[in-house]
């Protein structure tokens, strides 16, 4: 560790250091506060450092292990690949947004107990927002507040189940758990809503796409693999896990087809890789735990790369929906080169994404999975459709939209040139990703039939696209809302509350109104009978009372003497 | 604010043709790409398999596979469309509404 710093506490204390230097020194330092980062781990040993005592409960905040490595690895590479690509920008609160936000999600990985856990889990979330709230509009502002409250709220949901499992077992260290009790399934929903799991998963999707070009480089790498390595820390061969992550690696896929916004496309498309790592995640042998962390290396990179270059697209021409671009490699050429190896690299033989996925998908099925396989099968060809052909498509070869703007700043070339280099890297010499996988593996990802059947996979993909555009049949780009499952708080819960409100003042006031009349009739009533013109009130003549004492009278004597 | 510096550049870069731009050289592109289809469909007999679940070892499952499922997506994807779209000031209404309530 560097200095003694743990990890991840580097770059939340670097970030302070930031608004006190200078234009290019405050760069070149953020770009090599990472890197001292991940140079410092490259030399960690494995084990447990700075425990210490609070109260009954012993915490450790840094563990070492070959999980938390390959997280930390990459998370560093990430966090400079993205200050790179933000070498331009001079907002200072983006700029120290991104590094503790990049540090606190090395901190989660290397977190040794629940309550660690919990404290670098919230400073993601409060961190992270900025970048979204650094784009100054109203929508980002919304889109923001939504975000904190769910990022903050699946802290809490963290935190209730930590405080259960210290007051169950007395400890809480952070380690492999049983679903069974009400604290672990607390914490595998906050662990749920990071990672994006269907019916939680909206606020990715709102929000990734209205934070600024380059803020939503940094929000795609941590937040959600941050979730992906507490789940296979924590939960590894959960088996609802399997079925949760195959709905994931499906659904979000019929969103992106439909939507306009690109950079909500790709946020849809990392939904959907997720899933391939929660299914490795719930088969959890040792071949399905490296597929999730080799696939969660893999696609930081790529997706950086991809939303690199939507974010190059939207500080150039203004905008990423697809109904307003196209023709942009004429302007753009060397975006529209780099966001090409960004698709290719989501599955194409000698791309980071082939080595990565491959080995949940050999998980799969050798687990006998057949159903999830398919699905899985129909999420690769799927992914490579809208994430793949659909970007690239629409946003450089589509008819020529008639933009006119310059090439991307060379600080986004360069941060997206690194990014591409890498995905082949990785992609062309797959024992150096395989090398770093939490656990030894004997696995050889170019044989014959595979790289044959997985172009024969993506071609016919690519076949069917083309045919699906002749006959015009791929759905128009148009600007809509898709509904998705935030209807319900964004309007249905509100309009409830709105409904209850109504019904209660309207209710009260109608019931208050109708005690008013209910007495107003009562007095009237007793006014009636006892006022001044009412019959009770009357002066009785003395004759009538005789009379009526005379026939009592009368009566009295019948009865007495019958 | 780092967004939208939409910069224009001189007009002769605009008015450059360039290859992609005649249909035909479109046309070309989709043609190679059913040739080099057509050569990884011929191949299929000549590579040894190893299916882990049986049907995977069929002939030309991963093409078939890779063909279909586009087709399954961009016809429910439709469907969702059908369903699902509202105009794009859906919530940004609905917010202005319950705005206006108060």
């Amino acid at each position: 560790m560097l200095w003694g710093i743990p990890p991840g506490l580097l770059l939340i204390a670097g970030a302070f250091v930031v608004p006190l230097l200078p234009g290019a020194w405050r760069k070149t330092y953020m770009t090599l506060l990472p890197l001292a980062g991940l140079w410092a781990l490259a030399g960690a040993q494995p084990g447990t450092f700075y425990s210490f005592n609070f109260f009954a409960y012993e915490l450790s905040p840094v563990r070492i292990d070959g999980l938390s490595l390959i997280f930390g690895y990459i998370f560093h590479i990430a966090a400079t690949l993205s200050v790179i690509f933000a070498w331009h920008n001079e907002d200072v609160v983006e700029q120290m947004a991104g590094l503790s936000y990049a540090g606190a999600g090395i901190g989660a990985v290397f977190a040794g107990d629940l309550i660690t856990l919990f404290i670098y889990w919230e400073a993601m979330a409060i961190t992270s927002v900025f970048m979204i709230w650094a784009r100054r509009t109203d929508a980002a502002y919304n889109a923001g507040m939504r975000y904190l409250i769910v990022q903050v709220g699946s802290g809490v949901l963290l935190l209730s189940g930590a405080i259960l499992i210290a007051h169950e077992t007395g400890s809480v260290v952070f380690e492999k758990m049983t679903l069974g009790n009400l604290a672990t399934w607390l914490i595998l929903l906050a662990f749920g809503i990071k990672c994006a799991f269907p019916f939680l998963h909206n606020w990715l999707p709102d929000a990734y796409p209205a934070a600024t070009a380059t803020g939503t480089v940094f929000l795609s790498a941590f937040t959600t693999k941050c979730a992906v390595y507490a789940l296979a820390r924590g939960f590894p061969g959960t088996e609802i896990l399997i079925y949760v992550g195959a709905a994931m690696a499906a659904f979000p896929l019929f969103y992106a087809l439909i939507e306009n916004d690109l950079r909500r496309v790709l946020s849809y498309s990392l939904n959907n890789q997720l899933g391939f790592m929660v299914v490795g995640v719930g088969i959890g042998t040792t071949l399905a735990i490296n597929g999730a962390a080799a696939h969660a290396f893999a696609h930081i990179l790529y997706k950086t790369l991809l939303f690199m270059a939507m974010g190059a697209v939207l500080y150039r021409a203004g905008t990423v929906k697809a109904s307003e671009l196209g023709g942009l490699y004429k302007s753009m050429p060397f975006t529209a080169f780099f966001c090409i190896i960004g698709a290719a690299s989501i599955s194409t033989p000698l791309f980071a994404g082939f080595v990565g996925k491959s080995l949940t998908i050999s998980a799969t099925a050798k687990g006998g999975y057949e159903i999830v396989w398919l699905i899985l099968m129909f999420a690769s060809a799927g992914v490579f459709l809208v994430s793949g052909i659909k970007i690239v498509h629409s946003a450089f070869f589509a008819s020529d939209a008639g933009i006119q703007c310059r090439e991307a700043p060379p600080n986004m070339l360069v941060g997206m040139g690194l990014t591409a280099i890498l995905c082949v890297a990785v992609g062309v010499y797959s024992p150096w990703l395989y090398s770093i996988l939490p656990y030894d593996v004997t696995y050889q990802p170019y044989t014959m039939d595979h790289v044959i059947n997985q172009l024969q996979l993506l071609l016919f993909t690519a076949l069917a696209f083309g045919l699906l555009t002749r006959f015009r049949l791929i759905p128009e780009a148009k600007n809509s809302v898709n509904l998705d499952f935030d209807i319900t708080y964004r309007r249905w819960l509100p309009q409830l509350y709105r409904w209850l409100i109504t019904l209660t003042r309207d209710g009260w006031n109608s019931f208050l109104q109708d005690l008013i009349n209910g007495v107003h009739r009562v007095i009237a009533y007793m006014f009636k009978h006892h006022g001044p013109e009412g019959i009770l009130a009357r002066t009785w003549p003395t004759g009538s009372m005789a009379l009526w004492v005379a026939l009592l009278l009368g009566g009295f004597l019948l009865l007495y003497y019958s | 604010m780092n967004e939208t510096t939409q910069t224009t550049t001189t007009e002769t870069s605009v008015k450059t043709t360039r290859w992609l731009d005649d249909s035909k050289n479109v046309d070309k592109i989709f043609w190679a790409l059913i040739g080099v289809c057509a050569v990884f469909i011929v191949v299929e007999p000549f590579y040894h398999k190893h299916p882990y679940l049986g049907f995977d070892g069929m002939f030309g499952f991963f093409a078939f596979f890779g063909f279909l499922a586009p087709l399954f997506l961009v016809f429910f994807g439709r469907c969702i469309s059908l369903l699902l779209a509202r105009k794009d000031d859906f919530y940004d209404a609905a917010l202005k509404q319950s705005e206006d309530n108060h």
